[in-house]
């Protein structure tokens, strides 16, 4: 591609080659190829929907959680290609948020092929990679992976058919070995050499034989991860961040917003901005979606932006200048009026609010029968408040508009909804929309949203040119989704110390989709042996922004039960741990539990000493993993102030594809939730949120955070499961559990601050 | 306005009132410095200004004339990381990364001043440094790490 500077004056840029689709894989492939897709098992199963179908194909439980993405039926899927020159290449579309899912996939591919972990690399991620789906629900290793595990297995076998041909021996007697196979009387063929001047394709088969996971070398060894070497050294390039792509032409835009939600823009003069040195241009911009054609708003990419302005310029901060000049003169109506926000920062008030859907996430028996036959009636309310993703970097996108093209730059978890959603705003078929992936700052799922790609496509058709915009962090804190609030009401009954009956109903402000949330974040499957559980979703709505964050409202129904078991617990007068223990019959999570309160020393406390142990824990049926946590605090009962000491985290996430990429989801995830739990609340008012910065919004800092011991059961051989935000789930629980410990003050709602511990305290 | 830049003299032709960050970044296109929030308080688009620490999206260009200005790519490169690079890649300190270019330049600065720093000085000294994926405790050990190969 030419370059030239950026705009008159400016820098050249490093000459920038974007992958595109088929033309970069001819060149890859020139030489000879096995491509194996992930496409034919696919249409296998689509076809299984039909009547005259065949049943559906049996599948090792190593690669049941791939097999879902198998075949999206499209010519272009994932596959895993074995190169004439020695290489392995896979192409798959779950972008790395910085779990390191990348690099256990990798693992996994090399051992299939056997072998050695440099030979396998991983493609960028662009529109054309496709399809194992966004990234999101810790899904990489687990699901993906698994995906790659089958490609990669099938590209052997397909591998080992050709030698077998090539040294006229039978393929059951060839070993596999550093690339290549090895016959009985000494002699070996190469992958390279097998498909020289070749170009085969094969399609993934569900059923082949899985090398067995006693024998992989690769795989549970702590690999380093692949992207972090670039990340630390500011290499630029096509691998490197987002932020840093710099396209030939390109011109930063940054928005004035309205002052509330809802407000609409009544007038503005623009004329004093052009007049600004590196000004280029002022798009005003209406993306609210009863405006926008084409605007789905149904799915995940949800958008409910309103109105803004566009100042767009040579260099940001003329861009910034320009905005800080134009909302001089902007005029605006008044907001939409928001439910004012307790003052109490609990959330009743979801309750006494108009319910517009329920939905039943889990029930079990009848809280009838399960009442009657307790002795005892314990009841508690909990609340969670609106919390903001709050990502380090604010949201960014590029967007060049062609004529009848798209290109966008992204660090979207999904290439294709993002694909779609411009496909669809333009009127343009997907095959015209380019969408290449690049890392970005962690989002937590806020990155299924994308909303600056949106603002710059709008802006660059208005203007024609590559458009970056980059929200500032105001923006971030008062126009990004957030996750919504949660009202608790348990209800339980004892007999003895059993628990007969265990009610759990949420009051929740509406995130997008209310099914999709009920399946996967809000629906938690207690694994206890109580003989009756109900568990009610009831749905209402504030007109705040809302949408995902990390591990999609899990932790706060985790805090609310596993809180509450406590206190049941402390009523029957039993051990929280004996209590939880006594009523599990997994041994999987019946170990979590044992490993985390062995390494702490577990001992209740009968007499409050300022410092304590909570237990909590959590078993997650989509990721198959399991997590249990004890919390070490000491607390000063002077001031109610929290220092949250250490954190025990049993794990069980099955057979550990990466120790030190699991130790690290671990130390992060303990570490993100204590963040949530003890310090972050939104905080709005006047229509607005008025939670803006880091001072406003604070989260943990290097002096508050704990200590984080990771004690992971390596299960080899189980499949491996979900670990991205599994660690999050028990912590603001185990803490809350810590905190009476040590005090008898039971904190019932997040975050656990000084003035509230204090208030706690007082009432004990 | 004149200033050294990992090094070699340059000099900018922008808005002497623009941050050396937009300088940095739209000017010498330099990948490093990151914008986090404009006001001083995550620490993602730290620099070193004469060695020591600095935040620049704080800093107006003026005021950086006749300073030397170093950026994470005035350390060292992906062949040869500088010390503390290279601890933080050792302990694989980075799970986005998109706050590790101030990690790593609020470290370097800070170990230039106090080579043999204790734990709580280095937690001291990075307290006001942002980091949301939870990368602390590696940030850390990084750092504790480079301390005792003595240098940065």
């Amino acid at each position: 591609m030419a370059s030239s500077p950026a705009y008159p004056g400016g820098p050249e840029p490093a000459g920038f080659e974007g992958p595109s689709g088929w033309t970069r894989r001819q060149f890859l492939f020139g030489a000879g190829a096995l491509i194996i897709t992930f496409s034919t098992a696919a249409n296998l199963l689509a076809r299984g929907a039909a009547a005259a179908a065949p049943p559906a194909p049996a599948v090792n439980p190593w690669a049941a959680p791939g097999v879902g993405y198998l075949g999206n039926g499209s010519p272009l899927s994932s596959w895993i290609a074995i190169t004439a020159d020695g290489r392995i290449l896979i192409s798959q579309s779950q972008p790395d948020v910085g779990t390191g899912a990348q690099t256990g996939m990798l693992q996994i591919a090399a051992d299939e092929l056997y072998v050695p972990f440099e030979r396998v690399s991983m493609l960028p991620i662009d529109s054309s990679s496709a399809n194992t789906g966004g990234v999101g629900g810790s899904t990489g290793v687990h699901r993906a992976g698994a995906a790659v595990r089958l490609a990669a297995a099938t590209a052997r076998e397909t591998l080992r058919s050709l030698a077998a041909a090539a040294l006229g021996v039978a393929g059951d007697t060839l070993v596999p070995r550093d690339g290549a196979f090895h016959a009985p009387d000494g002699r070996s063929v190469t992958y390279a050499q097998l498909v020289a001047g070749k170009q085969l394709t094969g399609n993934v088969d569900p059923n082949v034989h899985l090398r067995s996971s006693a024998t992989y070398e690769v795989v549970g060894t702590p690999v380093p991860r692949i992207d972090i070497p670039a990340k630390l050294t500011g290499t630029g390039g096509p691998t490197d961040y987002l932020v840093n792509q710099r396209v030939p032409g390109m011109v930063h835009a940054r928005l004035l917003r309205p002052p509330a939600y809802g407000a609409q823009l009544l007038s503005y003069d623009a004329r004093p901005v052009l007049k600004m040195p590196g000004v280029v241009a002022v798009v005003p911009l209406d993306l609210d979606p009863e405006h926008v054609p084409g605007w789905n708003t149904s799915g995940i990419t949800n958008m409910e932006m309103g109105q803004f302005v566009a100042v767009v310029a040579t260099n940001e901060w003329a861009a910034i200048q320009g905005v800080q000049a134009l909302a001089k003169t902007a005029r605006w109506t008044a907001g939409e009026p928001l439910i004012p926000q307790p003052a109490s920062n609990t959330y009743e008030y979801l309750a006494t609010l108009p319910v517009f859907s329920t939905q039943v996430a889990n029930a079990r028996g009848s809280m009838v029968r399960g009442f009657s036959q307790a002795s005892r009636q314990i009841a508690a309310e909990y609340s969670t408040p609106y919390l903001a993703n709050a990502p380090i970097g604010p949201s960014t996108g590029m967007v060049w508009v062609k004529p009848g093209e798209v290109e966008v730059w992204s660090d979207s978890q999904n290439v294709f909804s993002t694909q779609t959603q411009v496909a669809n705003l333009m009127g343009l078929p997907t095959s015209a929309v380019t969408v290449h992936n690049f890392p970005g700052s962690g989002v937590y799922g806020r990155g299924w949203n994308d909303d600056a790609v949106y603002e710059a496509l709008f802006i660059s058709r208005a203007i024609g040119l590559p458009v970056r915009v980059q929200w500032m962090r105001q923006e971030e804190f008062q126009w990004s989704t957030m996750q919504g609030p949660k009202f608790f009401r348990m209800r339980g009954g004892l007999n003895g110390n059993r628990v007969t009956a265990f009610q759990f109903d949420v009051y929740t402000d509406k995130d997008f989709g209310d099914t999709w949330m009920g399946q996967n974040g809000i629906a938690i499957a207690p694994l206890y042996t109580f003989p009756h559980i109900s568990q009610v979703i009831h749905y209402v709505s504030n007109p705040m922004r809302k949408g995902l964050l990390r591990a999609v409202g899990a932790p706060s129904n985790c805090f609310a039960v596993e809180s509450f078991m406590d206190e049941l617990a402390y009523a029957a007068g039993v051990d929280p741990l004996e209590f939880r223990l006594s009523q599990l019959s997994d041994p999987r999570a019946i170990a979590v539990l044992t490993r985390a309160a062995e390494a702490a020393g577990w001992k209740a406390h009968t007499k409050p000493s300022g410092r304590g142990l909570g237990i909590a824990t959590f078993f997650d049926p989509g990721a198959q993993t399991y997590v249990a946590d004890v919390a070490q605090v000491a607390v000063d009962k002077a001031t109610g102030q929290v220092r949250v000491e250490r954190m025990y985290v049993g794990f069980d996430c099955g057979l550990v594809v990466n120790p030190n990429g699991v130790r690290l989801q671990i130390e992060g995830g303990t570490i993100q939730a204590t963040s949530w739990c003890m310090k972050e609340s939104v905080r709005y008012a006047d229509g607005m949120v008025q939670t803006v910065d880091w001072i406003s919004y604070p989260i943990l800092h290097f002096s508050e955070v704990p200590e984080v011991v990771p004690l992971i059961i390596d299960r080899p051989d189980i499949p491996p499961g979900g670990v991205g935000e599994l660690a999050t789930m028990p912590v603001s629980a185990a803490i809350a559990n810590a905190i009476y410990d040590a005090t008898g003050a039971r904190i019932r709602s997040w975050p656990f601050t000084p003035d509230k511990v204090k208030a706690a305290l007082a009432a004990v | 306005m004149h200033f050294r830049l990992n090094g070699r003299p340059v000099e900018s032709a922008f808005d002497p009132t623009s941050p050396l960050l937009y300088v940095l970044r739209d000017e010498f296109a330099l990948n490093g410095p990151k914008f986090g929030c404009g006001l001083g308080e995550c620490g993602a688009c730290t620099v070193l200004m004469d060695d020591a620490p600095a935040r620049s999206c704080q800093i107006p260009l003026a005021a950086v004339q006749g300073h030397a200005v170093t950026t994470l790519e005035g350390l060292g490169t992906l062949e040869h990381p500088s010390v503390v690079q290279q601890a933080f890649i050792e302990e694989q300190a980075a799970q986005c990364g998109y706050c590790i270019n101030g990690m790593i330049m609020q470290a370097t600065g800070f170990l230039k001043q106090n080579p043999h720093p204790t734990r709580q000085e280095i937690i001291q000294a990075m307290d006001n440094n942002m980091c949301r994926c939870g990368t602390h405790l590696r940030i850390l050990a990084a750092i504790e790490k480079a301390a005792a190969k003595g240098g940065v």
